[in-house]
């Protein structure tokens, strides 16, 4: 397994949020996430990257236990986070936000330019706006900036917080799109945290959080004809 | 009148560069450092006793000077300020009125209250249309506009880029394998080195004491401020605006109005823009 979640429990401050999460993300798989507000879904995202310590149970990557890692390092592993929001840095440029994903592959990175390129033929909208500043992008702009920026560190897994997150249905189904397309050309895992359950098209396979534990898990096609469970956990 | 200007515009590279190593700091560690006169004058009062003590070259005494300002600046950040940074925002403030404090005893206990005077191969002046400028100007004025020009090609390297980042951001740069404590060392050991600078410039064009640091806390922090505390250019430009407001206020109303003048800029530069006059506005989240 790429990524191997047993009995994780976190939370904020003395607030449990995560009651025992147990998940599994193999190589170059796509994983969703899915579970209504309130879940643990985004909690997580940010215990597995490091940004919410985990309280008990054990997060490894690629056989390396995490726990206890800054989340700079859990990123120089391989292991990408787009963070709910976005992240964009809208002080900086689009180009700027972009190359600093490259950060995570550490020193002596090299053809970052020629990644670069790859991405900006996936993401065609970010080609004319690179000296853009970042927070002059348009919502599903930014998204597909903050995609590309993690895989711009040549990430294993990459992990997106509600990316369909206020952007139109069409905008959804063309970035599943460019999601797919990119584990096919490049092999890497996705773990995607939604609400919206457009995204079973492309998943592999596919698990609901509630309360936060694991409600159910399968592979995506069949949490897809469970009607109950589409109307249950998702909008 | 031109020589009032030209005197500002020294005083003002002096008030500058205090002000972009506080930008500095603040932006990356978003601390406002009460400490950072005092990082550079006590580097500046060692560089004194290297050449007047040691008897070495003021070439080779100022580059030992300008290590000691990084170290200092490194080792403060360090040991004072990062164990206390994530717990407590208000107490890192006070942390850095307790290090001003410190270093000046320091200071006071080692070299005392005599006021000390840098030599410098920049002596002498030269007559321009009939005005007279000192080589001391120049150097000051130069170097305020090296350290500027420098910084902004800084921000446009990689490890400038993630300074901005995690300026703005604390978490996502971090997702994308930024290491805040690289980005720490290197503003503070940057703030230190540019407050070394500046002391020693004032250091040896006028004088040198244990008072020399309060004087430029405040200067920079106006300067800082007018400029909105985020841009370079911005404290760059109040620095030298606040250095000839005071010398033309200095000369024709009258020397004991110079402070006031400061303040004043302050006062009326915030009432009228209160993002300073080349900030950004920042919404903060409460």
């Amino acid at each position: 397994m790429l990524l191997s979640i047993r009995e994780l429990t976190s939370g904020y401050g003395r607030v449990p949020v995560l009651r025992g999460v147990d998940l599994d993300v193999a190589e170059g798989e796509i994983v969703a996430l899915l579970g209504v507000n309130g879940a643990g879904k985004t909690t997580t995202l940010r215990a597995v990257s490091g940004v919410l310590p985990t309280w008990s149970g054990s997060v490894s990557f690629d056989g390396a236990t995490l726990g206890g890692r800054p989340p700079e390092a859990r990123a120089r592993l391989g292991l990408g986070h787009v963070p709910e929001g976005r992240g964009i840095l809208s002080s900086l440029t689009v180009r700027q936000n972009l190359r600093l994903g490259a950060t995570a592959r550490g020193r002596g990175a090299r053809d970052v330019a020629q990644d670069e390129e790859r991405l900006l033929e996936v993401f065609d909208a970010l080609r004319d706006k690179l000296a853009a500043p970042a927070g002059s992008l348009s919502g599903g702009q930014q998204q597909m900036l903050a995609v590309a920026r993690a895989l711009l560190g040549r990430p294993r897994l990459v992990m997106v917080d509600e990316m369909s997150f206020g952007l139109a249905p069409i905008l959804v189904t063309q970035l599943l799109g460019l999601v797919a397309r990119l584990r096919a050309e490049s092999g890497t895992a996705f773990l995607l945290v939604e609400q919206n359950s457009a995204v079973l098209d492309i998943a592999d396979r596919a698990y609901v959080l509630a309360g936060g534990a694991v409600h159910t898990s399968g592979p995506a096609h069949e949490l897809a004809d469970s009607e109950n469970l589409v109307r249950a956990y998702l909008g | 009148m031109w020589q009032q200007i030209i005197s500002g515009l020294q005083a003002g590279s002096w008030y500058s560069l205090m002000a972009l190593a506080m930008v500095l700091v603040l932006k990356a560690t978003d601390v406002p450092n009460f400490a950072m006169a005092e990082l550079g004058l006590f580097p500046a009062f060692c560089t004194w006793a290297l050449i007047d003590g040691a008897h070495l070259s003021w070439w080779l005494a100022v580059p030992i000077g300008l290590l000691i300002g990084v170290a200092l600046s490194v080792v403060v950040e360090r040991t004072a300020i990062r164990p206390i940074l994530a717990e407590n925002h208000f107490a890192t403030v006070l942390m850095t009125i307790a290090v001003f404090v410190v270093i000046n005893a320091v200071v006071q206990l080692v070299w005392g209250s005599e006021p000390r005077k840098i030599d410098s191969p920049f002596a002498g002046s030269f007559t321009v249309a009939g005005q007279v400028v000192a080589y001391e100007q120049l150097l000051s004025i130069a170097a305020g506009l090296a350290v500027m020009a420098g910084l902004i090609l800084f921000f446009r390297t990689p490890l400038g880029v993630r300074m901005q980042a995690i300026a703005e951001d604390r978490v996502t740069p971090r997702l994308l394998g930024v290491s805040v404590t690289t980005v720490f060392r290197t503003s503070w050991a940057l703030a230190g080195a540019i407050a070394t600078i500046a002391l020693l410039l004032q250091g040896q064009a006028s004088l040198l004491t244990d008072q020399n640091g309060s004087g430029l806390l405040i200067k920079g922090f106006v300067a800082a401020t007018l400029g909105g505390f985020s841009s370079i250019t911005g404290a760059f430009v109040g620095g030298l605006a606040l250095g000839v407001a005071e010398n033309l206020a200095g000369a024709y109303i009258s020397t004991s109005s110079k402070t006031a003048i400061a303040l004043l800029a302050i006062v009326v530069v915030l009432s009228i823009k209160p993002q300073g006059l080349f900030g950004r506005h920042q919404v903060r989240e409460v």
